[in-house]
Order: C-alpha cells, then sequence, then structure tokens
C-alpha cells in the first residue's frame, strides 16, 4: 500500500456520538439581534446598473435611485418594478429564496448574497450591478 | 505502487526542447499534464507529479492527445456552407471565408437577436471539455440568453446523481473515502475506474485501496471496468438497483438494526415530526420543523431542542394533531422491500442481499472513531456510492437516494472511511482567503451547499413556474440539465406550455449534438427549424450538416484556463492530501487560421455591442475585485483577463505569468475540510417532505397543458419505480439495452483519435454488443455474428455480439456513443455502434422530477444475414 498512513485508531461504542452532537453545541450561541441603524429614517441615492438579460428593461443606465438606508436588494428590486413593471424582474423573484442566486448581485464592486441584508449599512451612496448569470450544467 | 519521475525542470531543457505544464482535456477528468515540445512540435503527454490532479498518471486518452491535435482531418480554417438545404449526410457545400467575414454575419445575426428578445439564442458546448466553460459563462449572460446547455446532457450527464449529491452530501458527486474505505459497494459507477470526473487520481486511489484490502462489491449488469477489479460481481437486471439498495436499507433498519442513532439524530431531518398530511409539524411562532424532546416530553423546534433528546420513533399529540418522526415512517415504508420482493425486480438472490447487508453494517463499525493529524473524527470505512449507470433511468432521483440512504442510515456521510461527496469544504487559498466555502444549515435546517457548478444550487428550490426556458428546468426546478434543448419532443412541450419564443440561432461549442442526445432523426427535426447555427469544432461532425458557419477551434493545447480543476467538486482528487491549482495554456502555436475560441467570443461582444454586458459578466463569473474588475465597455484578451483571475485569487505576485512557468501550485488540506460533517450544523433530508406539494405545482402548471406528473415520482419517501423498458411484454422482447462509458472513450469524440481507435478495435468490448455467452447460445448466435436489436417502436441498429460471461442474461451492453457516419472524422466513420438510435425522447422516457433521459430499451435480437 502507498502513502496512506496507518490509523491510530479507537474503537469504542458510541464514541462518535458526542462528535456529532459537537457542531449544534459549537453553534448553539445564537445571532445577536441587530440593533437599529443610525441611519434608519434617513435615504441613501443607489445607482443600479443592469447587465445582459435584464439591461434589455431600459436604456437607462445607471439608473438611480432614492431609497431608506435600510433598502436590501429586494427594496431595490421593488423599486425597479414600480418604474420598469412587475413582469421585467419575474424571473429573478423567488417566493422561495428572495432573489434567484442566478442573479448575482455587486455592490461597490463587491459580491451580495443576502437580499434581505440592507445594501448600505453604513448609509453611504452606492452603486449596485445585476446580472443573470446561467450556468452550463452537466458532466 | 509505481513510483512516480519527479517533474521535469523546465529551466534546464535544451534550446528548442521543453516541458510545459498544462491540463488535459481529453475528458472532462482534467488531469494535470506536462507537454513535450521539440522545435515547436509536441511529441509527447505525461502526467504532472507536481499535480495532485493525476498525480503524474495519465491514461491512454490523455497520452493519444497528439493524436487528436496533429489530425489531418482537423477544420483549420472559417468555412461556410453554399448549400442552403439542411439534412443528414447533404453536402453542405463549404467554402473557406475569412474570419472578418464569418464574425460580420454572426455579429449581424447576434445583434438582430439580442434587440428582438436574447433568449432566442441557444448556447451549447460539450462536456468533453466542460471545464473550458468559463468564457462562455460570460459569453452568454452578457448577450442575455438563459439558454445554455451540454450538448450530452441528457445521457452522459449525472443530473439527478448531481442533485441528490448537493442534497445529501453538499458535492457534485460520491466516491469511496479511498484511503480509509474498508468495504465500497458500487451501484453503477465506475468511480476510480478510467471514466469520468477525477480518473485517474481515483484511479491511483482505488488501486491502492485495493491493495490494502478494501473490499469492493460493484453491483452492475455488466462484469467491466470496476467489476472486474472488485472481490465481488453482483449481476442485477438493468435499472433495478433502487429496489436492492432499499431492501438492504429495509435488512439494516428492520432486521439487523443496525443503525447510527447519533448520527440519524443530529444529521438528518429523521426526528422532524410529520403530521397526518405528510408535511412538518411546525413551531407556531417560528414556523420551525418541530422535534419532540425526549427528555422534557413536549415538542420544541429542531433548533432549539439538543439533537440527543430528539425521539426518532414513537406517536405524538402536537399542535392538536397525531405526528411521528420521520424516520420511523421511512423505517416501517422500508418493510415493503423485503429481499424476495427485491430478488424478484432484481434477480439477486435473497440470500445475497441479507449477506451483502450484513457485511455493508459490520464494516461501518457504528460508533468508532479515529485520529487524523491529531483530530478525532468518526470512523466509518464503508461506502455505498453509485453514479451515471443506476441514474440513466426513468426513477432516476430515488434510484440514487435509495443508495446514498444507505450511508445515511450507518452514518458513513463525510467522515473518516465513508461514502464522501468530494471536496464539499474548502478553507479557500491560503494567502489570500479567496474562493472557500462551507456547506451551512439553510432553511428548515437543511444544508446547503457551499460552491456548485451552476448558479441555482439544488437547495433551498425556487418555485416552478411556467417555462421560460427551453429545457423547461424553471418548471421541472430539481432538474439541471434538460434533453428537450434541442429536440422535435421539446418543441412540441413548448407550444402545450405556452413558450412565448422559439430559438432562432445556436451557437455551439464542441457538441456533437446529433449523436449526443438521443435518436438522429428527432434532433436533426429541430436542428432544421433553427435560422442559423454557427459551431466551434475541430471535426467537420454529424452536427455539421446542419450549420451554417463553421470556426476552427485551437483545442486544448491551444487555450488558456485558469480554472480547470475549480470549484473543487468537480474534479479534484477527494480525501486527506494536498489542494492543487493547475492552470492550461497553449503549448503549441496555431495551424492554419485557428484562433482560441475566448477571444473569438470577445470579438463577437464588440462587434455586436454588448461588451460592457461581457466584461461585467466576467467580472461576476470571477468575481474579479478592485484594480482586477473589467472595466465599461474596454475590450480585453482572454489572457489578460486570465492574468486578473489569478491576480484577483493568489496576489498580485502570482499572476498569468507565475502560473505559465509554475503550472501548478499546491498546498495540504485539512482533517476539517476533508471529513467536514461533524463540524457542521446543518442536516440532511431522508424524507424528502417538499416532495408531495413540488409535484403538486408543477402539475397545477403542466396538467393544464395535457402533461400529467405522475405524482409516485414525488413521494416523499424513495422508492422503486421501474422503466418504460420493465413494462414492455411483446413477444421475443427479451434483452435490456444499456449503453456504458467505455474506457477508452470519450462520448462520441474520440472515436477519431488514431491511437484509441486502433485500441478499442483491439477491445471485444468497444465496437461490439456485449451479450452473455449463454443467452446468446440459446438462441443460436455464435461470437462475431451481426445482430440487429429492434425496439418495440422500431429503432433499430446494428452491429456484431460478443458472447461473454461478464454480461446479466438479461442485459446487451453497448459502449459510448460510436457508429459515427460523417466524412469529416474518417478514422471513426462506420466503427462500433450508435446506441442512441436506439432511443425515445418523450414524456414517457425521462424522471418527471428532474428530465433525466431513461437509457434503456427492451428490444428483441436476430441475427443479420450476411453474404
Amino acid at each position: 500500500m502507498g502513502e496512506t498512513p496507518a490509523p491510530e485508531l479507537e474503537i469504542e461504542e458510541d464514541r462518535s456520538a458526542v462528535l456529532w452532537y459537537s457542531a449544534e453545541r459549537n453553534a448553539a450561541e445564537k445571532p445577536a439581534e441587530t440593533a437599529e441603524s443610525e441611519n434608519s429614517g434617513t435615504t441613501i441615492s443607489i445607482d443600479v446598473l443592469l447587465f445582459g438579460l435584464l439591461s434589455a428593461v431600459t436604456t437607462e443606465s445607471p439608473i438611480s435611485l432614492s431609497l431608506p438606508s435600510t433598502a436590501t436588494p429586494l427594496d431595490v428590486v421593488a423599486a425597479l418594478e414600480d418604474r420598469f413593471g412587475a413582469d421585467s424582474f419575474a424571473q429573478i423573484k423567488d417566493p422561495n429564496i428572495g432573489i434567484l442566486t442566478c442573479c448575482r448581485l455587486f455592490v461597490n464592486g463587491e459580491p451580495f448574497e443576502d437580499p434581505y441584508a440592507p445594501i448600505s449599512p453604513d448609509g453611504l451612496a452606492g452603486t449596485i450591478e445585476m446580472i443573470i448569470l446561467k450556468g452550463f450544467e452537466g458532466g | 505502487m509505481n513510483e512516480i519521475k519527479p517533474p521535469r525542470i523546465v529551466e534546464r531543457a535544451p534550446e528548442g526542447d521543453e516541458w510545459i505544464p498544462s491540463t488535459c482535456n481529453l475528458c472532462y477528468g482534467t488531469c494535470s499534464i506536462l507537454v513535450h515540445k521539440v522545435d515547436g512540435v509536441a511529441v509527447k503527454i505525461e502526467g504532472n507529479p507536481k499535480s495532485t490532479v493525476g498525480k503524474g498518471r495519465l491514461c491512454g486518452k490523455g497520452v493519444s492527445g497528439l493524436m487528436t491535435h496533429y489530425d489531418p482531418n482537423r477544420v483549420r480554417v472559417p468555412m461556410r456552407r453554399t448549400n442552403p438545404e439542411k439534412g443528414i449526410g447533404i453536402d453542405p457545400g463549404w467554402e473557406e471565408i475569412s474570419w472578418d467575414e464569418a464574425l460580420d454575419e454572426i455579429a449581424g445575426r447576434l445583434k438582430k437577436i439580442r434587440a428582438e428578445d436574447p433568449r432566442k439564442l441557444s448556447i451549447q458546448r460539450t462536456t468533453t471539455v466542460y471545464t473550458m466553460g468559463l468564457p462562455w459563462a460570460a459569453f452568454a449572460p452578457g448577450f442575455g440568453t438563459t439558454n445554455v446547455s451540454e450538448g450530452g446532457g441528457g445521457l452522459h450527464c449525472g443530473n439527478s446523481a448531481h442533485q441528490v449529491s448537493g442534497l445529501l452530501h453538499a458535492s457534485w458527486g460520491v466516491l469511496p473515502d479511498f484511503q480509509y474505505c474498508n468495504y465500497a459497494l458500487y451501484f453503477g459507477a465506475s468511480k476510480g475506474h478510467a471514466a469520468g470526473h477525477n480518473s485517474n487520481s481515483n484511479m491511483g486511489q482505488a488501486a491502492d485501496a485495493r491493495e490494502r484490502g478494501m473490499k469492493m462489491v460493484v453491483i452492475d449488469p455488466m462484469c467491466n471496468f470496476a467489476a472486474a477489479k472488485a472481490n465481488e460481481w453482483v449481476p442485477i437486471r438493468v435499472g433495478t438497483d433502487a429496489a436492492l439498495a432499499l431492501a438492504m436499507c429495509n435488512v439494516l433498519a428492520n432486521e439487523l438494526g443496525t443503525l447510527d442513532i447519533p448520527y440519524l439524530k443530529a444529521k438528518t431531518n429523521g426526528p422532524y415530526l410529520i403530521g397526518p398530511d405528510g408535511t412538518y409539524v411546525r413551531d407556531i411562532e417560528t414556523n420551525e420543523p418541530l422535534v419532540w424532546d425526549t427528555k422534557d416530553s413536549i415538542a420544541k423546534p429542531h433548533n432549539v431542542a439538543d439533537s440527543e433528546d430528539m425521539a426518532l420513533e414513537g406517536e405524538f399529540e402536537v399542535n392538536g394533531v397525531t405526528c411521528q418522526p420521520s424516520f420511523i415512517l421511512l423505517k416501517e415504508h422500508l418493510k415493503k422491500y423485503t429481499p424476495e420482493y427485491a430478488e424478484e425486480i432484481t434477480t439477486v438472490p435473497a440470500e445475497n442481499i441479507r449477506r451483502l447487508t450484513a457485511e455493508f453494517a459490520k464494516e461501518a463499525r457504528i460508533g468508532s472513531t479515529i485520529v487524523i493529524d491529531g483530530v478525532t473524527l468518526p470512523y466509518r470505512p464503508a461506502a455505498a456510492i453509485a453514479f451515471r449507470g443506476l441514474q440513466g433511468h426513468r426513477n432516476a432521483t430515488f434510484n440514487f437516494l435509495a443508495v446514498l440512504l444507505l450511508n445515511q442510515l450507518v452514518g458513513a456521510a463525510d467522515v473518516v472511511g465513508s461514502c464522501h461527496g468530494f471536496n464539499s469544504a474548502f478553507d479557500g487559498i491560503p494567502e489570500t482567503g479567496r474562493m472557500g466555502y462551507q456547506p451551512k444549515a439553510g432553511p428548515d435546517g437543511l444544508m446547503e451547499v457551499g460552491t456548485w457548478m451552476a448558479y441555482d444550487p439544488p437547495y433551498p428550490r425556487p418555485e416552478p413556474k411556467k417555462p421560460e426556458e427551453m429545457g423547461l428546468q424553471d418548471l421541472f426546478v430539481m432538474g439541471m440539465t434538460s434533453p428537450f434543448f434541442n429536440s422535435k419532443e421539446g418543441e412540441e412541450l413548448w407550444e402545450k406550455l405556452d413558450m412565448p419564443y422559439r430559438p432562432e440561432m445556436l451557437i455551439n461549442y464542441g457538441a456533437n449534438i446529433m449523436m449526443s442526445i438521443a435518436n438522429k432523426d428527432l434532433i436533426a427535426e429541430s436542428l432544421k427549424k433553427l435560422d442559423f447555427i454557427a459551431s466551434f469544432d475541430l471535426f467537420m461532425n454529424e452536427t455539421s450538416d446542419f450549420v451554417d458557419i463553421i470556426l476552427p477551434d485551437r483545442g486544448y493545447l491551444g487555450c488558456y484556463n485558469t480554472r480547470p480543476n475549480s470549484p473543487y467538486i468537480f474534479s479534484h482528487p477527494a480525501g486527506m492530501g494536498d489542494w492543487s491549482w493547475a492552470i492550461q495554456q497553449p503549448v503549441v502555436e496555431p495551424e492554419g487560421k485557428e484562433r482560441i475560441f475566448a477571444d473569438v467570443l470577445i470579438d463577437l461582444a464588440e462587434r455586436a455591442d454588448f461588451l460592457s454586458d461581457m466584461n461585467a459578466a466576467f467580472n461576476a463569473v470571477f468575481d474579479l475585485r478592485g484594480e482586477n474588475r473589467l472595466q465599461g465597455d474596454k475590450k480585453y484578451s482572454y489572457e489578460e483577463i486570465c492574468d486578473a483571475d489569478l491576480k484577483n485569487n493568489f496576489g498580485d505576485e502570482r499572476g498569468l505569468e507565475f502560473f505559465k512557468k509554475e503550472g501548478v501550485i499546491s498546498w495540504p488540506k485539512t482533517p476539517e475540510e476533508v471529513y467536514w460533517r461533524p463540524f457542521t450544523d446543518a442536516r440532511v433530508p431522508i424524507y424528502w417532505e417538499w416532495m408531495p406539494e413540488l409535484g403538486k405545482k408543477i402539475q397545477a402548471i403542466s396538467g393544464p397543458a395535457g402533461l400529467d406528473v405522475p405524482m409516485e415520482y414525488y413521494s416523499a419517501l424513495v422508492d422503486y419505480l421501474p422503466c418504460a423498458s420493465h413494462e414492455c411484454d411483446h413477444d421475443n422482447f427479451d434483452f435490456y439495452t444499456f449503453y456504458y462509458r467505455d474506457t477508452l472513450h470519450t462520448n462520441s469524440f474520440t472515436m477519431e483519435n488514431a491511437w484509441l481507435d486502433e485500441a478499442a478495435q483491439l477491445d471485444p468490448y468497444s465496437y461490439n454488443i456485449a451479450m452473455n455467452t449463454q443467452s446468446g447460445l440459446k438462441r443460436g448466435l455464435e461470437d462475431g455474428d451481426l445482430i440487429q436489436l429492434e425496439t418495440a417502436k422500431g429503432r433499430k441498429v446494428k452491429g456484431r455480439v460478443h458472447l461473454t460471461q461478464a454480461i446479466h442474461p438479461e442485459g446487451l451492453g453497448i459502449a459510448a456513443l460510436c457508429g459515427h457516419w460523417a466524412k469529416g472524422m474518417p478514422v471513426a466513420e462506420g466503427k462500433g455502434i450508435f446506441y442512441n438510435e436506439l432511443l425515445e425522447l418523450d414524456w414517457e422516457n425521462v424522471n418527471p422530477v428532474n428530465l433525466t433521459l431513461d437509457l434503456c430499451s427492451k428490444v428483441k435480437v436476430s441475427r443479420v444475414e450476411e453474404n
């Protein structure tokens, strides 16, 4: 046999049970409640850049929005729906997931994954890019 | 094990003589290679021992890459058809054109379609060079089409295997942990035996494991690549694996009682309470699924109760309803799968089923631990794995789930020696932390993958919608690839389901879709309806009969790829050892007018006015940040983009120039990455609670269109369900055909490779139909006879029979996708059998959950008289 080192074997009944239970114990602390943002009640300017299929919605680029400072990607999409019609964004919205993961979001050049999280927790203006990526699947 | 030679040192080579590191692409195994180049000519290809991907080994396909590269039949210039009539065998009347002419015509059509509806463009590419997909992953979304597919998606792809592996192991597929596994059960898989993902590394690991003493039992209709090296081959009737696996689960759960109870409590949804309607009983306040806490004798949300205190059995009153843990429902459900019932379905004797289960249970060593690199871990040196063979049937999803359930019952999941999702967790590149990923808990506490090969992961699932994707995956949301992408039947489904547009243009990259989906007539009908097809190709193949402009591709020895092995869930060795990051780079000068396809795509984006969109897509695909992001509509070469990708991940000092020279860098894995399951607070579903409701939602959309969804495929509990072939009871139709991947060939591509063709001619199986000797003799057949196979629907193929003991008496095994008829592939022409000619592509022959095509058929056999 080649490279595998000889294992140090410890066999006892149910020795592994504690290991199966360990992850939830390590993760037992619940996340703290998010404190209300100091910027609640204020508004921010958000420039939206739509690419690929989404760019067919409008020739306007960037699309300038004024939204509450707590705005999430879903709020951005709602504002875009108000302006351009709900059908335009139906393909990226989902009741289970919020915004489908195939729609990649970048806020100020950084990837942004949570459609329910404020895109500008510091209350500053920003740019959000949106593009639908459809991967080749298979193999 | 053979000694591996030390790496070639490029710097010491004499002038005009060098070894250049790159990556093989004769299949998607993407082994790291060294190409020996003398005076500008590539003369030899070897494995690169500096890389863990292949570990210096290379298979027969890999070393034969030279013959593909220098094949005189290669397409070396752009060409346009002059004959407008398209059809099988009709000469297109090719004429050479310039790149400018070709690109202007294609870009003009792209501009028109993009202005109308970009989804009218479909893009298809081959699985053979699957990992060269990144430029396409930017081109398609930059253009705006969501219609992208793999050429052999219906046939070669592990559609269900990927989905179920993702749900249960956070990976693209599963393997035994070869380094520590003592007992491996293979169901319709050849992992470690020269085909598919990470094939060379797996071969080495599997060989070492067998030498170490790992017992290998292979359940397969044919004793070929895996079974021939196994301790035991269990011949099984084609397509019945789920009945066997579920009988084994029954023996485990109800006869032996060999279960890893702590695992089932902590890592599965076995404790979740199920109400009379079959769904989770949920907490009124939080909506989280409830479990029964045995310590406090009350129901608690799953994320509040301690797993140790969760009930797996019993009946409880909660929220005014009677409910039971899902585990006991599964355990009761399994009782119908007695070994005697399974014997009738599978032909595997009941006593063997009990013996194999007892061996598996004993070897799982439930409760044991082991220390690896100072970390104490659960030790379960038994694994049940499966892959494409078992899942290429109408019951694809449940077939795969049934096998993986064996591991779940004994806790043999992603721990030492067990069934592994390969490389499900990765801490990231050490210096920068980039690219890392970890499985984690999602909604209802069920596991979400850390990374995925596509952008829509297997969980959580989106809601089904009226379809707007050609493959219908937005309706059949558990589907990944779809065989309906280019087919006559697909068009009928679009009509029924009110698809708002129709495809008008196809750009193809190397896929030979006339051969790789189903019977050729259906595909030909579909291709004829398209206004325009452009195709990047190496050869004029069967699909070229329908193409308008052919573009010469440089092939894998002429292209860049910064991520041939990333993400690591696709084709990188599992188990302890190293992570390696290799690249692919041009090793030879272009022949004729060949160009790097990625640069051609960038040219097309510029000419069709969507370069800024494609740049944005590249930024998204590569997660480019800071100075490495592509700007506006600036035009970059693909070489520049590759440099940006590498610097983005590895830092400014390790860009493309660094990797061109080094070829690969490696660093060690940790036990916490490899054996991640105990460290991850997430559960996997052994009870698929969402399925009945999902089935109803799909039916609500498809039913009114006349497409009824059989609800037995959408059960919360896994079942054996027969294929259409099992229901065929015509007289004299007494053989089940099946397709298998040949180790000598990749898909329908390598038959043109002269070395591989020669090897295949020497092999009694590659180009012949394998039939059991007794079955053949009983019908008066002799080895080498020309026979005809005919389905009940009248589809026929002919080929020479090879009589062998190494196949189930009812099975007929046909390797790869041979039987080429294109004149542009003269080495391949007329060799072997075109299996797909037997296949129907319709609703009756796909898995109604994820559209996996059933690849078996029932046939009658007759001898063809020869003069």
